[in-house]
Parts: C-alpha cells; sequence; structure tokens
C-alpha cells in the first residue's frame, strides 16, 4: 500500500487562530483594555479576571514584575515537591513516570500564591468557558495554573486554553511526556513566541554555558502545547517539541542581535497578524516541485518562510539550509509517528473475538473429553493444545498493551476507558488467566499468585471490583442461569487448586504437619464459597480434572467419616448434576 | 471505479458540452435570473419563461431574491435550522441519520412559494419533456437551489418509472444555503452535477454566510441594498465605501476562520489545538455543493467539482494582495455581484475553459508554464499556500476512493467465501436437521457451529470497517447510494444477523444490557438497513426479516416470566405475525423453513394464549 500524501498543516493553524481573534482578546485582558477586569493581588504575581458580557467566556490573565536577572534557570524536581507538601501535580505522575521537574522561579511563584489560585479555581464554572493567558513570566504561572486545572477536565470538549506570550519554557522532558500523554491536555496550551523576543529561550540558552555548543540534547527544558511562532507580519504553528526546540535555539541566535525588544511589541504583531489573515503570503521560492513527494517540504519551506528562516532571506550566525533539513525531517517524522501511533482497541478488537472463540470451542472439545481446557492446556497431550498456544499468546499480548495504554492515560481520562472496556477485559481475563496458571505449573513453577502473576491481570480485576461493589447482587441470578457457559469468577482459581495439590503431596511426606492441614482446610472452604454462589465453572467436577484430583486426595487424607459442607455436596453426583443446570439450591 | 464520471474530453472542450448545458442557454438563463431581479413587482415569487434558445425548448423558473436581513440571518449565529424532511428526505447522511442543515430565512421562503400554484406549473413543465431550468441571481438562487432538490426528489427519486428529462439548476453569485451534508447527500443521490453555480472572482455574496451575524449585523441592512439592483442607493453615498470596506474584511476574516480550519483537516492534522480553538469561535457550518464555475474576470471560466476545493477557493482567490488594495476589492466584490450579465457574455463567448482535476496534482507554484491549469491558477491570484490547500482537497478525495478499494477487497478476500459458507451452513441446518440455524448456532453444539460463529467474527471485522470509515466521512460520498454496496449491506444483514441475536441471547447479555434492538443491535445492521430503506425510499421499520428473532425472544421472555398481557404485548404479537406473513409470503425475503420448525420458534408459539395463536400457519 502505497504511503498517503503528507502535509504540515502549521501555517494554516496559525491562520486559524489568527481569524479567531483569540489571541487579540487575550491581549487586550493582559494590557487592561477592557472596562469591568478584576485585579487581584498576590505574592510577586497578580491577575485579571475579564468575564466577557454576553458570552460565557472568562479571561483570565497573569502577570510578573521580575526583572530577568531574578529570574532562575534552575529546575526543581516533583520529589522535592512532594517533600515540601506541595501535591497538586501530583496526577502527572504514572508508575512508568514517577517524577518531572519544573522551573524553580515559576513554581516558587505558583506554590507561593497556591490558596488564592486554588479559590480562584473554585469560582470557575466547570461549564464557563475559560481562557487562561499571560505574558513572560506571567506567561509561565499561567501554563502552571492551567496545568492545575487539567486534573479535573475529562475527555469532553469543554476545555481550558492556555495563551501565552513570549512565556519561557517552563519544565522538562518528563513533564512534556506527561502532558503530551493526553492529546487532549496537549491541545490547551498555545505559546505565542515572537522571533525577536530573548525571554521564551532564555532558559535554553542560559542553561549551557555558550550557544555555540547548543543542540537540543543538552537542552534540560523541553516545550509542549502547541507553539505560535510569528515574525513581524507572519506566523506559523509547530506542535512537534524537538522542532520548536530546534527553532528556539536558531532564535536564540537572532535575538542576541536584537536587543530592543519590547513587551508592547506583542500588541503590534497581533494586530498585525490580524489585519494581515486577509491578505496573501507571498513565497519567494522560485523552483516548481512538480513531483507528487513535494507538498510536505512545501508545506514546510512555507513556514520557515513565514519566520524569514530561509536560504533566501539569509540571516547571521544562522544555518538555514541545515535548519530547514533538520526541521522537515523531523516533521516528516512526529507526523508519521502520529497517524501510526494511535492503538486503536476497536479495530483489533474483532480480532481478538475470533481467538476467544477459538478458546470457547477449545473448552467446550475439552469439556467432551471429560477433561477441560485446564488440564488439557496443562497436560498438552493433543495437538489441538499446541494450537492453543498461539492464541494465548495473541490474546495476552493483546490485553497487555490495553491495561499499559489504560495506565498511561490520564486519571479521568483512564477511568472512562476502563468502563467501556471492562466486560470484555474481565471475560478475557477468566479465560485466558487459567491458561497461564496451567503453563506455569507445567513447568514446575508455585505460588503463581505471589510470584508470577502478570501485572495486567491484576489491574484488570482492581477496575472490575471498583466497579461493581454497587452490582454483586445482580450477578448470582444471572450466573444461575448461565451455569453452562459460566466462567470461573476468580481467574486464579486453578492456582489455588495446584497449591492445594503441593499441600497434599507435602502431607503425605510429613502426615503430623498441622500447618499445612489447616491451608487445606482453608482451601475447602474458599471452594465452598464459590460454588455455594454459583461463581465456578462445573467444569470443575470433570472426571480428570486437577480440582477432582485433589478432591480424591483430600478425601483420602481426611478419612471415610469426614463431614462438611462440601463434602455432602461432592459426595452425590447427582448434586453437581443440578449445579450444572442450575437448579441445585445450597442449604 | 463505476460510479464515477470519467470525462471524455481531458484536453477541455467547451463548458456546454461538458456540463450538459449549451453556453448560449447559459446566457440567456443568467438574463432572466438577474432579471427576476429587477422586476418591479415586489410580491412575486417566482417567474416562469418559456423560450426558445437555438431552436430548442426549455422551461425556465427563475427567482427574485430576499433584499431583507431578516430573511438570510433568521437566528444567531448562523441563520441554520434543520432541513424538513417531509419535503427533502434525501438532503441527510444515511447511515449516520444526520440531517442537513439549512439557512432558515431561505427554507421559509420556499414553504411560501409552495403555497401558490407553483407547483402545478412546475408538473407541467416537468411533464412536458423539454429542458427544465431552475434559476437565480443571489438570494434567488437559494430558491432555485431548493426547487431543484425538491423536484429531484419528487419526479427523480429512484422509485419513479417515468422518468422525464432531468432539471439543471443554474446560479449566478449564490450565496452558501446548507452544511456539507447538502454537497455529500447530492454526490450520492447522482444529482451534483445538475447543479451548476457562477461566482465571479471578488462576489461578496457566496462568501457572506461564513460571517455570524453578531458581526456584520451593524452594517448587513445597508450591505444588502448596495447589492440589490433595485435599490436606489447611490454610489456616490459618502458612507458606502467604508461600509463595505468593513464587512469585506469582516467577512473575509471568518472566511480565513472557516478555510483554513477545513485545511488542517484536509491536510490530516491531528493537533486538538484546532478543537480547543472551535469551541471559543463560531464557525459557519456553510458549505458549497455541485459544480463551480469561476469567472477570474479576463476571460476564463474554471470548472471545479470538488467542494472542499471549492470552499478553499471562495477564500483563496478574494484574498488581498496588501492591505492598500482593501477599498479596491471591496468596491469589486459588490459591483460583480451585480455584473454577471456583461460577464458571462463576454466569457462564455472566448470558450475558455479550464476543468480542476486530479487536484492532488497541481503545480504548487507559477512556473511560467502555458498550460490551461497553470494560467487559470496564475489568473485566479492563487500562491503555494493555497494550491497546497487545493492539493490536500484531492488527495483527500483520492484517499476516500483507495479506502473504498481497500474494502471491496476486503470483501473479495474475506467476506465473499465466509458468506458463501454461512449459506450452507444455513441450507444444511434446515434440509438436514430439519430445524434451522438459528436454534443451531444458539445452541453451539458441533463443529460446524463454531465454524459458523468464526466466519461471522471474520464479516464483522470486515463490515465495522465500512462503518467506522462512513462515520468519519472516509468513504465516497456515492456509496451509500451504490446498488453493489446496498445488495452485499442487505444480503449481510439478512443472512448474519440472526446469528448476532442468537449468540446476545445465547449468553444471556439481554439481561445485562437490555434488549438487543434497544441498545446492543451493531451499527453494521443498523446503516444497512438504512441504505435499504433510503433506496426504497420506504420509512424505517423498527422489526425486521434480520430482526424478528429479538422480538420472538423479548416476547417469550415476557409471556414465560407470567407477567400480565397487556395491550401493547398483544399488539406486539400480532404485528410480528403479520410481519412474518409479509415477509414469507409476499417480499418473499424471508423462508418458512427458516423458523417455522426451529425450537425457540415453536417453544414462543406453545406458550401463547389461545386467543393469539395464530390459527392461519
Amino acid at each position: 500500500m502505497s504511503q498517503p500524501t503528507l502535509f504540515s498543516s502549521g501555517f494554516e493553524l496559525a491562520s486559524s487562530v489568527t481569524s479567531s481573534v483569540l489571541l487579540h482578546r487575550s491581549w487586550n485582558v493582559i494590557t487592561s483594555r477592557y472596562a469591568g477586569i478584576v485585579t487581584n493581588v498576590g505574592e510577586g504575581v497578580s491577575w485579571k479576571v475579564y468575564r466577557e458580557p454576553g458570552s460565557d467566556l472568562t479571561i483570565i490573565a497573569f502577570e510578573v514584575k521580575l526583572d530577568f536577572s531574578n529570574v532562575q534557570a534552575g529546575l526543581v524536581s516533583s520529589n522535592t515537591l512532594r517533600e515540601n507538601n506541595f501535591h497538586h501535580f501530583e496526577f502527572l505522575c504514572t508508575k512508568k513516570d514517577p517524577f518531572f521537574s519544573v522551573n524553580k522561579t515559576a513554581i516558587s511563584l505558583f506554590s507561593e500564591n497556591y490558596e488564592k489560585l486554588d479559590q480562584l479555581k473554585s469560582e470557575i464554572n466547570s461549564s464557563t468557558k475559560l481562557i487562561v493567558t499571560g505574558h513572560g513570566l506571567g506567561g509561565a504561572v499561567a501554563s502552571l495554573f492551567t496545568i492545575s486545572l487539567l486534573n479535573s477536565i475529562g475527555s469532553g470538549k469543554n476545555r481550558p486554553l492556555c495563551i501565552t506570550f513570549g512565556s519561557p519554557l517552563i519544565g522538562d522532558k518528563k513533564l512534556q511526556q506527561a502532558i503530551s500523554r493526553s492529546s487532549n491536555w496537549n491541545s490547551c496550551f498555545l505559546h505565542v513566541v515572537s522571533l525577536k523576543d530573548p525571554l521564551p529561550t532564555l532558559f535554553i540558552t542560559n542553561y549551557s554555558s555558550s550557544p555555540a555548543v547548543l543542540t537540543p540534547e543538552t537542552s534540560g527544558y523541553m516545550p509542549f502545547g502547541t507553539f505560535f511562532l510569528c515574525s513581524d507580519a507572519n506566523s506559523t504553528c509547530f506542535e512537534n517539541p524537538d522542532s520548536i526546540l530546534e527553532l528556539l535555539i536558531a532564535m536564540g541566535s537572532i535575538h542576541t542581535q536584537n536587543q530592543g525588544f519590547q513587551s508592547s511589541d506583542y500588541g503590534n504583531i497581533v494586530e498585525k497578524l490580524n489585519d494581515k489573515v486577509i491578505c496573501k503570503f507571498f513565497s519567494t521560492r522560485v523552483e516548481n516541485m512538480a513531483h507528487a513527494g513535494s507538498a510536505l517540504e512545501s508545506s514546510i519551506s512555507l513556514q520557515l518562510q513565514a519566520l524569514a528562516l530561509t536560504p533566501h532571506l539569509q540571516q547571521q550566525n544562522i544555518d538555514t539550509n541545515t535548519l530547514e533539513t533538520k526541521i522537515k525531517i523531523q516533521e516528516q517524522k512526529f507526523i508519521l509517528h502520529r497517524r501510526i501511533k494511535n492503538f486503536d482497541p476497536a479495530k483489533k478488537l474483532n480480532v481478538v473475538k475470533l481467538c476467544m472463540s477459538q478458546l470457547e470451542w477449545y473448552k467446550k472439545e475439552t469439556k467432551n473429553q471429560r477433561i477441560g481446557y485446564y488440564d488439557s492446556y496443562k497436560n498438552m497431550n493433543s495437538p489441538w493444545d499446541y494450537d492453543v498456544i498461539q492464541f494465548h499468546k495473541r490474546l495476552t499480548n493483546y490485553w497487555e498493551k490495553m491495561v499499559e495504554e489504560v495506565e498511561m492515560k490520564p486519571q479521568k481520562e483512564g477511568a472512562a476507558f476502563r468502563t467501556r472496556w471492562l466486560y470484555a477485559g474481565t471475560n478475557y481475563r477468566r479465560m485466558v488467566e487459567p491458561l497461564a496458571v496451567a503453563q506455569y505449573y507445567r513447568e514446575g513453577g508455585i505460588d503463581y499468585v505471589t510470584q508470577n502473576r502478570s501485572k495486567h491481570f491484576v489491574r484488570l480485576e482492581e477496575w472490575l471490583n471498583e466497579g461493581t461493589k454497587k452490582a454483586t447482587s445482580d450477578l448470582s441470578s444471572t450466573s444461575k442461569k448461565n451455569v453452562e457457559a459460566l466462567l470461573t469468577f476468580d481467574s486464579c482459581f486453578w492456582a489455588h487448586v495446584e497449591e492445594a495439590l503441593l499441600s497434599c503431596k507435602e502431607l503425605k511426606v510429613v502426615r503430623e504437619k498441622e500447618e499445612t492441614l489447616k491451608k487445606l482446610v482453608i482451601f475447602e472452604e474458599y471452594v465452598y464459597g464459590l460454588v455455594k454462589n454459583y461463581a465456578v465453572s462445573p467444569e470443575i467436577f470433570l472426571a480428570q480434572s486437577s480440582y477432582m484430583c485433589w478432591w480424591n486426595e483430600y478425601k483420602a487424607i481426611k478419612g471415610t467419616f469426614y463431614n462438611s459442607a462440601l463434602s455432602n455436596f461432592m459426595s452425590d453426583a447427582r448434586k453437581r448434576e443440578q449445579y450444572a443446570l442450575g437448579v441445585y439450591d445450597f442449604p | 471505479m463505476k460510479n464515477y464520471r470519467i470525462r471524455d474530453n481531458m484536453a477541455g472542450g467547451s463548458l456546454g458540452d461538458n456540463i450538459g448545458l449549451k453556453e448560449d442557454a447559459i446566457k440567456r438563463v443568467c438574463g432572466l435570473a438577474c432579471k427576476a431581479n429587477n422586476h418591479k413587482s415586489t410580491d412575486k415569487l417566482y417567474f416562469y419563461d418559456k423560450v426558445q434558445i437555438s431552436s430548442e425548448t426549455y422551461h425556465v423558473f427563475s427567482f427574485p431574491g430576499s433584499w431583507d436581513p431578516a430573511e438570510w440571518f433568521v437566528n444567531k449565529p448562523f441563520g441554520v435550522s434543520k432541513i424538513n424532511s417531509t419535503q427533502f428526505p434525501s438532503l441527510r447522511s444515511i447511515g449516520n441519520d444526520e440531517l442537513a442543515w439549512v439557512n432558515e430565512g431561505f427554507a421559509k421562503r420556499f414553504d411560501r412559494l409552495l403555497e401558490t400554484n407553483f407547483e402545478d406549473v412546475v408538473k407541467k413543465a416537468i411533464l412536458d419533456g423539454k429542458q427544465v431550468v431552475f434559476t437565480g441571481h443571489s438570494s434567488g438562487a437559494a430558491m432555485a437551489t431548493q426547487t431543484t432538490f425538491w423536484v429531484l426528489e419528487k419526479y427523480f427519486n429512484p422509485t419513479k418509472i417515468q422518468k422525464p428529462k432531468l432539471p439543471f439548476c443554474v446560479t449566478f453569485g449564490s450565496p452558501l444555503i446548507g452544511n456539507h451534508i447538502f454537497s455529500h447527500a447530492s454526490r450520492r443521490e447522482n444529482w451534483s452535477r445538475y447543479f451548476i453555480h457562477f461566482v465571479l472572482r471578488y462576489d461578496i455574496v457566496p462568501r457572506i454566510l461564513l460571517a455570524p451575524l453578531a458581526s456584520i449585523e451593524e452594517n448587513f441592512g445597508s450591505v444588502l441594498q448596495f447589492l440589490n439592483p433595485k435599490s436606489k442607493t447611490s454610489t456616490q453615498d459618502p458612507t458606502r465605501a467604508i461600509l463595505i470596506s468593513e464587512v469585506y474584511k469582516t467577512v473575509m476574516r471568518n472566511a480565513a476562520s472557516v478555510t483554513s480550519h477545513a485545511a488542517c483537516i484536509l491536510m490530516g492534522s491531528t493537533n486538538l489545538l484546532l478543537e480547543t480553538v472551535a469551541n471559543f469561535v463560531e464557525l459557519s457550518p456553510y458549505r458549497p455543493f455541485g459544480t463551480y464555475v469561476f469567472c477570474n474576470g479576463n476571460g476564463q471560466l474554471i470548472v471545479v467539482e470538488n467542494s472542499d476545493a471549492v470552499l478553499q477557493l471562495l477564500f483563496h482567490t478574494a484574498l488581498l494582495s496588501d492591505l492598500a488594495e482593501l477599498e479596491e476589492v471591496a468596491d469589486k466584490s459588490i459591483s460583480q455581484h451585480l455584473n454577471y450579465v456583461a460577464e458571462l457574455q463576454e466569457s462564455l463567448g472566448m470558450q475558455n475553459v479550464v476543468y480542476l482535476e486530479q487536484l492532488e496534482q497541481l503545480p504548487l507554484s507559477a512556473d511560467g508554464s502555458n498550460s490551461d491549469v497553470a494560467t487559470a491558477l496564475d489568473g485566479l491570484g492563487l500562491n503555494t499556500r493555497a494550491r497546497l490547500c487545493l492539493r490536500a482537497a484531492g488527495e483527500l478525495e483520492k484517499q476516500k476512493r483507495k479506502n473504498e478499494d481497500k474494502i471491496m477487497k476486503e470483501i473479495q478476500d474475506k467476506a465473499l467465501t465466509s458468506m458463501k459458507e454461512l449459506q450452507n451452513y444455513k441450507t444444511t441446518c434446515e434440509m438436514h436437521k430439519g430445524k434451522g440455524y438459528y436454534d443451531a448456532f444458539k445452541v453451539q453444539k458441533e463443529s460446524n457451529d463454531f465454524q459458523a460463529n468464526v466466519k461471522r467474527l471474520v464479516l464483522a471485522g470486515v463490515w465495522d470497517e465500512v462503518i467506522e470509515m462512513l462515520k468519519r466521512y472516509e468513504l465516497p460520498d456515492e456509496f451509500e447510494g451504490d446498488k453493489e454496496w446496498i445488495k452485499r449491506g442487505t444480503e449481510y444483514r439478512r443472512l448474519v444477523e440472526p446469528l448476532d441475536i442468537a449468540n446476545y441471547y445465547r449468553h444471556l447479555k439481554n439481561e445485562d444490557t437490555g434488549p438487543y434492538m434497544i441498545r446492543a443491535r451493531p451499527k453494521r445492521y443498523r446503516y444497512t438497513q438504512r441504505w435499504l430503506e433510503h433506496a426504497k425510499r420506504m420509512p424505517p421499520a423498527p422489526i425486521t426479516e434480520s430482526t424478528f428473532w429479538a422480538e420472538v425472544e423479548e416476547l417469550y421472555s415476557w409471556i414465560n416470566s407470567k407477567k400480565p398481557l397487556d395491550d401493547h404485548v398483544e399488539q406486539r404479537v400480532k404485528q410480528l405475525q403479520k410481519d412474518l406473513k409479509n415477509w414469507t409470503d409476499d417480499e418473499k425475503v424471508l423462508a418458512k423453513d427458516t423458523f417455522l420448525k426451529d425450537p425457540n420458534f415453536i417453544r414462543w408459539k406453545d406458550i401463547l394464549p389461545q386467543e393469539l395463536k395464530d390459527t392461519s400457519s
């Protein structure tokens, strides 16, 4: 299959942003151009709140009045924040990525004002359309404030938009990855950066000894969100953090010659861009690229021309040819990765259903052999047992990936996701985990539950328990009617059987061990609890099943006159038959 | 690729030959369209002329426009409402079950038109067998468009046996009148080519509804008067230039919003910032449809059929070279709207026509070439940015066809053999076991039953992919109207859906998630049922020949649970009995062998109260 033609849409996205007039409105709040703006003063930070009349839009603008010389380039780890009892960004961490770092100055300003800002948050209606904005370090605080809002927004479309003007970068690669894990979160950030503004590149350059050795690999900081980069009269957007960093470094080389940039220039730029959105952008490129693959290259070339970063407009200190080549390679990689990256569970679900139906048939066939699929797979006596290995692997790969995907998602998004897939996930766990148990004990393993159980089974079970605390009473009526198709609720049932069998073997050697006998009695009670609640498949009663092996051993150990609830049930084959029909009433 | 017209003469050819209406006729029609707007009478809703053009007879209906701002924007922000699905049942997305949005003011005006004797006059003209043309200038064009859709549905839908000559809709400076469903539906029905829209390069009217009312409200009334050919407003009005410039700037800024948002999607952007920004602004839902003919002012006519490309062109052809040009271009945007007769007299006489096709291969910059396409692009003032957008529109259309080829291959590779095997399974169950495949599948006792389940899942995979693409409009618009796909979908639904139902009730899933028909029915059956119902212009059936098993199961469950039989249940039982008789005896889409001996059917019949037993079966 031929590769689809790729385009870079950054130029069009910038046009979409500009013509929306959101930049203009945000800047007007920053510069207090609207009547009705309410100003609040905190420690080192002030913020303005503007509720737009006639609409449900609220704009919050942060302002910080620190000089450049007071801004520190140092990063603070989230572990340090935790030690200082600042827990409000914990939700960004996952087990896989347990920490990140943020800029020291910005986080200090934020945490010093946290109580007031938390109150500001509580005043925001969840249905309000919200723009959070700021210039310079105010933009950094605006970004942190918006991050603190992310924990409470779901996957719905009503999410805040953070628009910063000339903001320095605020975090490291881990922070960027944490925010980018959710496309929704990442889409909340729009950073407007002028080519001439030195502040956005401040931490990049300060972090290194000199510009000469500055490369993306040496930067401790990483951009996140979408960057709206502008020259005097044109603009374009980039979303790829690597490309953005490359361009910021290139821009850093320019601003050393332009010391005169004023903060008010953003107002002029916004005004000019707004006017020019209805004018053509004149391309200076002369070559005609007639071949089909040039659309992406032309798109990117157009973007760089908007920033005056092309070979025809040679800039001092910048190798524009190399820059253009680098950006093109990075953007192509990014766009392709975006297309491939989406793991679409619905698409692969049908393949998974096929595997499950194969297993269901396997279960049926092995029942007819009076052995059951657990023991059949454990013993591997038939040719079709080997076919099952493949289904087992495919299903396990799918669900391991699914669970990992969910865990990587932000909490609220993950929760919605889990609900949707819980039925299929539970069915999978109950059908397939016995195969994992069988394989483990066939290979001589012991203590499956604590030593070998795969994490994704644990998670799927936890999620079921979270969701069904209220619904437990409904389960028994359904399962009683449908005992024939029942899958044992406890997917580790067979592991417990194996451990009990091992205990029986142990008793033959050392008959007097009280502790081992106690374990067996506990297991017996466990089994009776399951049976009584119709929570176990009648397959366990098949003649050749491991459970029946255990039962026969246990009976012998207990002696002829042993009497218990389970023995009363097990001693009468008719009761087991009635159980399979769902009509046996336990006393 | 059979559904897509292939141009015989790739070199160009005359406009008349390619679109089916002669140049002389277009000139005459244009005159009549503009004349309707100049007519002294202010209360007539249509004009009818029977004219001779080059020895052929034409029935021409022309419509005057409205210059009342309240008729262009009935409500904020864009004046749209749901289409009247009784008048226009085809103006919707079938599988997605999504109705078109239409300009409410224009729709209300059309309703008033139907209250006159218009319907009778049109009927007589259509049945006369001569060429009928509906035409209009400015908002009169909106009336011509609605009339044409109404006529096409009334006299030319697939169930009509008598097929008179198809009408044309020719518009001049038409505003956009509805959302993307207009383009989607007209292409599906193969009606798109009968709508021909002429647009002069800077005419503001085709762009004006891309702006929300609030942004132009203050000046809109004045601008309409400048556009009204009967208006006595002087061109020497001292405020005219400022007003026009302000409105033009606002309309173009909103056009930029709509077209750049659309361009990002055409380019395959995955950046959700696009969505976040859209939450904060009002984006117009209006979109072009049909064939557009752009006149660039130097005699050249550029024909475009790709509606995504047309939207981009509406913006890019009207961009300024620099801000100093604003007043001049804004003035042109009004004067050109009043200049269609003169402009087309000249252009249609020059026979200089270019067809923008294979957009994905357009040159990306002015290369000094003398080719027709290069000249046309240069003449419209299109730069690299604009050409990239057109390329993206072409790529998207191409990708849709590739998607259809891909699923066709899946049908041939996987689905056909599975369907054959399931058909054999069904026949075997009915003939050899004497019961039915529904019960056999439900019980899942033998190896054949398991194999049937595998085939069912393979087919579900193929068809679910089709549905996912339809949801995202990733297949050609013609897809859901294609007889072959309707046939495939119907055969699939009738054969396989009973197995889905058997699987559902075998696992007692109805106790967890409710009846199959309420929430559990997969989209692959809902969509394919809608295709057939639309092709036959039938109302949606709550229970069909492929879903009656679910009704049997639900009724059995109800009656078996000893719940009292109320009138509703009795009604359902009688309806089911009646339907089964209709499907087997009248429509012959269901065989009696399929269900009569099936244990699930028998047990249901057995527990029916005596008064409800059907003695005829």
